[in-house]
């Protein structure tokens, strides 16, 4: 756990860039600061790591206060990630990579190992970028090389400044969705700074909003998104804040059951269905498409009254509810199936319970 | 990137060369006869000389014209560099070796010189060298080496004794103890003065980048001396440091005068400022401040981002500033002469004074060479500091 106790930063010209911030970062977990330019939240960011030195107040790293440890020291055992990603241009990836495993005295073989490994953790294949120079990567590529770097010696603890600030839209959305997986499977205790709510809430476990050097609302994302503290927080979460809200909840903590209607079977089936239609399945149960129960008429084939379905009318279970509104909304219907990786029926959601989801937080 | 493949390509100037290159051989005087240091030079044909040696000289230069339509690859390209280069170097070869039987048959007194044909194999040398320079752009070894091989080539041959019958070697016998002192003294100020010029220049560079307020100055005034012109700086110093001696017996004991090596060193100094010092900004510019964050942020000293950031990044550049530097300052030592500063200037002065054209070379060849091959070390020296990634041109940054 990093704890921050009264951090102020005044710099030289009196500007007060940090005023008086507590806050208790938990391990494990992806802690973001956001605010506008200018609130504090680089700051606060970079006395973490002791590039800026607070002018009051105590930051314990598990107890320990990091001003009495050594600052070289520290920073080889927190992962850094800047804005403008900062390799070294006259070195290659590997190189790159390298400079924490090296500061360390790594053996060698083990250093050759990581890189490896790291590479494939985000994405580059190793035969092919170890040997690049920074000059021949891409913006998204040199990001990665960016992440690897700073995770080369599995620190517990790792600083991100805007690090995916200087691609464009599309590889970033790329780029956090990898960083999301990589995060499940590391757990590394994060500290992420970004002005962009978006990227907040797709990659945040706990938020800090910041103003004029204050925290103004330190809370799990839901909790932000739920209840803002005030117009400040309620404003920079964006009107769309129900929406934001959906983008966080996945379709299976809110999927209903339902039996479904085996096609091949026989009609006798449709007495049981209260509802006015249902979701028709094939003799392996992966789903085919519903039916409408008005439709029957006796002596007709179950399969003669099947509407089929299109693969933008099925949701898999990780979607979010965001995007299971949106379906729904394009499609004009009022429920959706989820289906599982082999197309498996698996249940339904209603926009009723998404409007009960709004209604209730 | 550079197209590898094996196209045909015709590199231009490399074909104007080879041109000129098979020109030489042909031409009416490839060296020359004179009964006496003065009279009327008589030309001699390549082919009269020697008749193998013309053919060697011709099918080395088809090879190099071979080489040159593959100069798209890097090595090939060197190799037409290097035959380039080393062809007037055999030119010399042939004419030393042959000069003492022409001389004998033309008389107790006669010289023998090289002449128009050979004077043309080395404009073609340089050419065809400077043609492959071009290609291996990014290259700075093998461009160091193009310019270092034919360097010293020659410099060996000169000292081998080969060309002991050649007139500018007889000038040289004559005088072959003043020669040796007043190269030691060209080098010597020419070191000096890129040596004081590097102490006050890097740091110069160094302050310029740090703050805007030492920037402008400084950069005013490197520039205008370097728009002064060498023989006026000279002069001008002359004044003021013959007033000095005068009023301080010390400084006079020291060997400061308004003549001699002082002034002198101080103009060369002055000159050598520009180029250092503004590399030196400029590859302090090109560190980028993430990068040293980027060092600092994962726990390197300040040592480590000096040894590991800083200096790679930027040593490079300021290197190039060192070469231009050093050039300029082999070249202007020669100027020096003027003022009595000594130097191999002395030699062009008094060949100039007795319109004895072999003396004038005598000092004129050394200071070509010498400027060449520091040149090409240099080069070759930048090539084994630079980091692959640190490509950019380090060449000059005006």
């Amino acid at each position: 756990m990093i704890k921050l106790e009264g951090i102020t930063k005044r710099y030289d010209d009196r500007t007060l860039a940090v005023d008086n911030v507590s806050l208790e970062i938990p391990s494990n977990q992806l802690t973001v600061l956001i605010g506008p330019s200018g609130c504090g939240k680089t700051t606060t960011l970079k006395m973490i790591n002791r590039i800026i030195s607070p002018t009051s107040g105590k930051i314990l790293i598990d107890g320990r206060d990091i001003s009495t440890v050594d600052a070289k020291e520290l920073r080889r055992g927190i992962g850094y990630v800047i804005q403008n990603i900062g390799l070294f241009p006259h070195m290659t990836v590997r190189e790159n990579i390298a400079t924490v495993p090296r500061l360390l005295k790594w053996e060698k073989s083990r250093t050759q190992l990581r890189l490896d490994q790291l590479l494939e953790l985000v994405g580059l294949e190793p035969s092919v970028f170890s040997d690049k120079l920074p000059r021949e990567l891409s913006g998204g590529q040199a990001q990665r090389v960016g992440v690897a770097r700073a995770l080369a010696a599995d620190p517990p603890i790792v600083l991100m400044d805007e690090p995916f600030g200087a691609v464009d839209p599309l590889t970033r959305v790329k780029l956090q969705d990898e960083f999301v997986r990589i995060q499940k499977e590391l757990s590394k205790t994060i500290v992420f700074v970004t002005h962009d709510i978006d990227e907040a809430i797709r990659l945040a476990d706990r938020i800090g909003v910041m103003k004029d050097g204050k925290v103004l609302q330190y809370d799990s994302a839901e909790d932000i998104l739920a209840s803002p503290k005030n117009k400040f927080v309620h404003d920079f979460m964006g009107s769309d804040r129900a929406l934001k809200r959906l983008s966080r909840r996945s379709v299976n903590e809110f999927m209903e059951q339902s039996k479904p209607l085996f096609v091949s079977k026989g009609w006798e089936q449709l007495k049981e269905v209260k509802e006015s239609f249902v979701w028709a399945v094939d003799e392996e149960g992966k789903l085919i498409g519903w039916i409408h129960v008005s439709d029957f008429k006796e002596g007709k084939h179950l399969s003669e009254m099947l509407t089929e379905l299109s693969d933008d009318e099925m949701l898999s279970a990780e979607s979010t509810v965001k995007e299971a509104l949106s379906r729904m909304l394009e499609s004009g219907t009022m429920a959706l199936p989820v289906i599982g990786k082999e197309k498996e029926f698996l249940g339904q959601i209603s926009m009723y319970k998404i409007q009960e989801i709004t209604r209730n937080g | 990137m550079k197209n590898t493949s094996g196209n045909l390509s015709v590199n231009m100037m490399a074909i104007l060369g080879i041109a000129i290159m098979f020109i030489s051989p042909i031409f009416p005087g490839f060296i020359s006869v004179s009964e006496t240091r003065i009279s009327e030079p008589i030309p001699v044909r390549l082919a009269t000389v020697s008749v193998v040696a013309f053919l060697a000289i011709v099918a080395t230069t088809f090879l190099t014209l071979i080489f040159s339509l593959y100069s798209r690859r890097n090595l090939l390209s060197f190799l037409m560099g290097i035959t380039g280069g080393l062809l007037p170097v055999a030119g010399f070869a042939v004419a030393g070796l042959s000069a003492g039987r022409l001389a004998e048959a033309t008389g107790p007194f006669a010289r023998v010189s090289p002449s128009s044909g050979l004077w043309l194999a080395v404009l073609a040398g340089y050419v065809i060298v400077f043609a492959a320079m071009r290609t291996l752009e990014d290259n700075k070894i093998m461009r160091g080496l193009l310019v270092l091989v034919p360097v010293v080539a020659i410099t060996a041959l000169l000292l081998s004794g080969l060309l002991a019958d050649l007139s500018i070697m007889k000038e040289f016998a004559n005088r072959r103890e003043r020669f040796f002192s007043e190269f030691a003294r060209h080098m010597m100020i020419c070191a000096g003065a890129v040596g004081f010029g590097a102490i006050i220049g890097i740091p110069l560079g160094v302050f310029s980048n740090r703050s805007a307020r030492v920037e402008k100055p400084v950069f005013a005034f490197v520039n205008f001396i370097q728009t002064v012109p060498g023989v006026a700086l000279f002069g001008l110093l002359v004044a003021p440091l013959a007033y000095l001696s005068r009023a301080f017996p010390v400084l006079r004991q020291l060997g400061i005068g308004g003549i001699g090596w002082a002034p002198a060193m101080i103009a060369l100094v002055l000159y050598s400022l520009l180029p250092i010092t503004r590399n030196t900004y400029a590859s302090l510019k090109a560190i980028p401040a993430d990068t040293v964050e980027a060092g600092v942020g994962m726990g390197m000293s300040k040592r480590q981002v000096l040894f590991r950031i800083e200096i790679p990044i930027s040593l490079p550049i300021v290197l190039a500033g060192v070469r231009t530097a050093a050039i300029q300052a082999v070249g202007n030592t020669a100027m020096a002469a003027i003022i009595g500063a000594g130097g191999l200037g002395v030699f062009i002065f008094q060949g100039l004074g007795q319109a004895a054209m072999d003396l004038v070379l005598l000092g004129a060849i050394p200071v070509v060479l010498l400027a060449l091959f520091v040149d090409g070390l240099i080069q070759l020296l930048i090539g084994i500091v630079t980091p692959r990634g640190v490509l950019e041109k380090t060449d000059d940054k005006t």
